[in-house]
């Protein structure tokens, strides 16, 4: 009866054009569960008062939790998307989309901040995989409206303009190389229109807005371990902030250097892209100025996803994991509770690391 | 014969030489030498609940008859209760001595358990099986728990253990027979629950030997149920813990684990009720690797695996104190015999998990908790990669 049970449990039995076992459903419906059950948890947890900051974000902002989540769900399902691509197994896929889907990072961005950044994120995995799929044009279109839903997708564009120029070689390539930039670039002044005052009050962009303008003064970063947390965040914040875009367009070039020279004319695989914009996505927010609590979302994002596909690098996505949440538990908390250059240069150490790791293994 | 066969003595299917079970007498002398040194610490938890809980046990009559006292609070199960109870009316000594002897009486019964487990894994190898009853009977955080602290979380351990070892000698009814009697002494014995579901997916034990878990509860209340007290109140015990609202107070009771680097003294109700669903969670994508893929669950690879799902548990759950890592403890001085290379993970669990005991016991932070949290998920990580490379390797010869 046991053995009857047990083999039930892990034989795999076809849907339609994918095999799945029974054990796979119940991942995923305890998935699921689980990750509702515990942002209903946090849904009560509002923002803290910062100056100026019209009654917790407004009258909308349990609608906004809720709509969050379900990008949460779509934000996972492309995690899941890509780990099949480029892995082909089905297990590290529903494990992906399981991991994505309870990861806290991602979980406070929609429990607690109501915020709809899984939606640039999604787009962000879309484009990946419509790379990953040969489809390079599709790819600078959706990184261009991620990008219209929120800049940090930006931090993705070396990469993926790095991939899509080796993708295809001459001039072709260089072609849709340019497009994806002009997408990009429409995204990012796009983007730009709507979160001014005169832009429309569309949920995710007023979200923003109200954000930026209760905080008043300006500082380098908000909660972010990154390079001011350790010099300071609000000493030369003009001069610094001009300085930070500055250096943080040259690292942009270097590494769209790195990833174009990577692949092009040497064996590249395609993990290569994921290895790429995980760099992208912990060196850019450590340098830009500016950054808020999320602007690690994506790094622990593609953590996860380079996990799964090479596990090796599981220690990255558990450290990232751990430290993209320590910032939102600090804006919550209204201090952090350990001190943010230390979180700063756990960051670095980890940069360091990863870089060391992946250029080791190239 | 020759000199060597003459120096050979069989004591309960074991084979000793002089020379081990010289070593062996030695170290039990030197584990009861220790403890005595301890014998006078009085901690807060004894002021606070132990000597009253005693008390009121010796107003109303002591012995069976003292289960029925009305507790103003009280969440210990009937098991511990009684032995408290006689304790109580124990005319030789003080009620403080009485309660650390039965708990060091209990390192003892832990100690034997971990020489059988390390002679069964280590192939018969006697000389390692005396350095592991030493090594349990020489841990700090042993010590700390029955000695100083006279708390009892070792009786469950040590009932747990041999659980292990019936399990390991492939007697699993045994083996959940004495998991069920852990489990009517503590709540905190459920921590590896997890890990028998995986034993039962490979086959190791079988359904209806998870009977043994409430069937040895209720035999467990049987004396308290004898004094006169509710059936369903008895039944409650553990419900009432396991809603740690007598802990509301922190997320984690100087335990090293994730709320050392967030903080654990905000969003206290929230949190606690996520953490939950972020425990079940984590502990779902690791049943589920481990139970997905068909592979060979060695030894090694079952103390690995019961280590990392019962760290994973310690790591999310909220309202976690100082002494619940014990499990972790003793199964890392196990663990240590099958792989000699790996010193630093006794040393490093049991240092993580003694930072939270020497905070309560000494009162002053010497180093920040933060340090032994970082301790505790870096363990976490090297069991989940050996786990995960160990099932993934396994399954990929299958």
């Amino acid at each position: 009866m046991d053995k009857k049970f047990r083999d039930f449990l892990t034989t795999e039995y076809r849907m339609g054009k994918i095999m799945i076992a029974p054990i796979d459903l119940l991942l995923l419906a305890a998935t699921l569960l689980f990750g509702i059950l515990l942002r209903s948890r946090l849904y009560p947890i509002l923002a803290p008062k910062e100056p100026g900051l019209p009654s917790v974000f407004g009258e909308g902002i349990m609608s906004m939790k809720y709509f969050s989540t379900a990008l949460d769900c779509l934000m996972a399902l492309c995690g899941g998307l890509v780990v099949w691509k480029l892995t082909g197994s089905r297990i590290r896929a529903f494990l992906t989309v399981t991991v994505l889907f309870l990861s806290p990072a991602i979980v406070a961005d929609s429990a607690l901040w109501g915020m709809a950044d899984s939606l640039y994120l999604s787009l962000s995995l879309l484009s990946l995989l419509a790379v990953l799929c040969g489809r390079t044009a599709a790819a600078g279109i959706l990184l261009g409206i991620a990008v219209f839903f929120s800049p940090l997708a930006l931090i993705l564009l070396p990469a993926v303009c790095g991939q899509i120029i080796s993708t295809d070689n001459g001039k072709k390539g260089k072609l849709l190389a340019a497009a994806a930039l002009l997408y990009t670039a429409a995204g990012t002044l796009l983007h730009l229109f709507m979160i001014t005052d005169s832009g429309p009050a569309i949920p995710p962009f007023s979200m923003e807005r109200i954000l930026e303008q209760s905080r008043g003064g300006r500082l380098l970063s908000y909660h972010v371990p990154g390079i001011y947390a350790m010099i300071g965040e609000g000493a030369f914040v003009s001069e610094y902030t001009k300085a930070g875009y500055i250096m943080g367009f040259a690292v942009a070039l270097v590494l769209f250097y790195l990833s174009c020279r990577i692949c092009v004319g040497s064996l590249c695989d395609s993990a290569w892209l994921i290895r790429m914009s995980l760099l992208c996505a912990l060196i850019l927010p450590f340098i830009l100025p500016g950054m808020n609590e999320r602007c690690l979302l994506p790094a622990g994002m593609l953590g996860v996803i380079l996990a799964m596909c090479e596990p090796a690098f599981y220690k990255v996505a558990v450290v990232e994991t751990i430290i993209a949440f320590l910032p939102t538990a600090a804006y919550f908390r209204e201090e952090s509770f350990l001190p943010m250059p230390y979180i700063a240069l756990a960051q670095l150490v980890l940069i360091v690391y990863y870089y060391k790791t992946t250029t080791e293994r190239k | 014969m020759s000199v060597s066969e003459k120096r050979k003595f069989h004591i309960a299917g074991v084979t000793f030489s002089t020379g081990e079970i010289l070593l062996f007498l030695l170290l039990s002398i030197l584990g009861a030498a220790v403890r005595y040194v301890m014998r006078n610490v009085v901690t807060d938890d004894y002021k606070i609940f132990f000597e009253p809980w005693v008390a009121t046990l010796k107003q109303a009559g002591g012995g069976i008859r003292g289960l029925g006292a009305e507790f103003e609070y009280v969440d210990y199960t009937t098991p511990y209760l009684t032995i408290l109870s006689f304790i109580s009316i124990c005319p030789f000594l003080n009620t403080l001595l009485l309660m650390k002897i039965v708990s060091v009486f209990f390192d003892y019964v832990a100690a034997l358990a971990v020489f059988a487990i390390v002679h069964h894994v280590t192939g018969q190898n006697t000389l390692y099986a005396v350095f592991g009853y030493g090594a349990l009977l020489m841990a700090p955080t042993v010590i700390a728990n029955s000695a100083m602290w006279a708390q009892c979380d070792i009786i469950f351990t040590s009932f747990v253990l041999w659980s292990v070892y019936f399990i390991l000698t492939e007697r699993p009814a045994a083996g959940m027979v004495f998991y069920g009697i852990a489990f009517a002494f503590k709540l905190q014995t459920l921590f590896l629950a997890p890990f028998y579901v995986i034993l039962w997916m490979k086959g190791r034990i079988k359904a209806w030997h998870f009977l043994f878990l409430p069937l040895m509860y209720i035999v467990g209340m049987i004396p308290a149920l004898l004094a006169g007290e509710s059936f369903v109140q008895l039944l409650g015990v553990y419900l009432f813990q396991a809603d740690g609202q007598m802990d509301i107070y922190a997320l984690s009771h100087k335990f090293p684990n994730i709320y050392q680097f967030f903080g654990t003294d905000t969003f206290l109700v929230e949190y606690a009720d996520a953490a939950i669903y972020v425990t079940l969670a984590a502990l779902m994508v690791e049943m589920y690797v481990f139970a997905r893929k068909k592979y060979e669950l060695d030894d090694q690879l079952f103390f690995r695996m019961a280590m990392f799902m019962t760290m994973t548990l310690l790591f999310f759950l909220p309202h976690m104190h100082e002494r619940y890592a014990i499990l972790v403890d003793v199964f890392s001085i196990i663990y240590f015999f099958m792989d000699r290379k790996r010193l630093y993970i006794p040393v490093l669990t049991i240092l993580a998990s003694f930072g939270g005991y020497a905070l309560y016991l000494s009162k002053t932070e010497v180093l920040p908790i933060t340090v032994y949290a970082l301790l505790f998920t870096f363990l976490l990580l090297d069991h989940g990669r050996y786990c995960v490379r160990a099932v993934m390797k396994s399954a990929e010869t299958d």
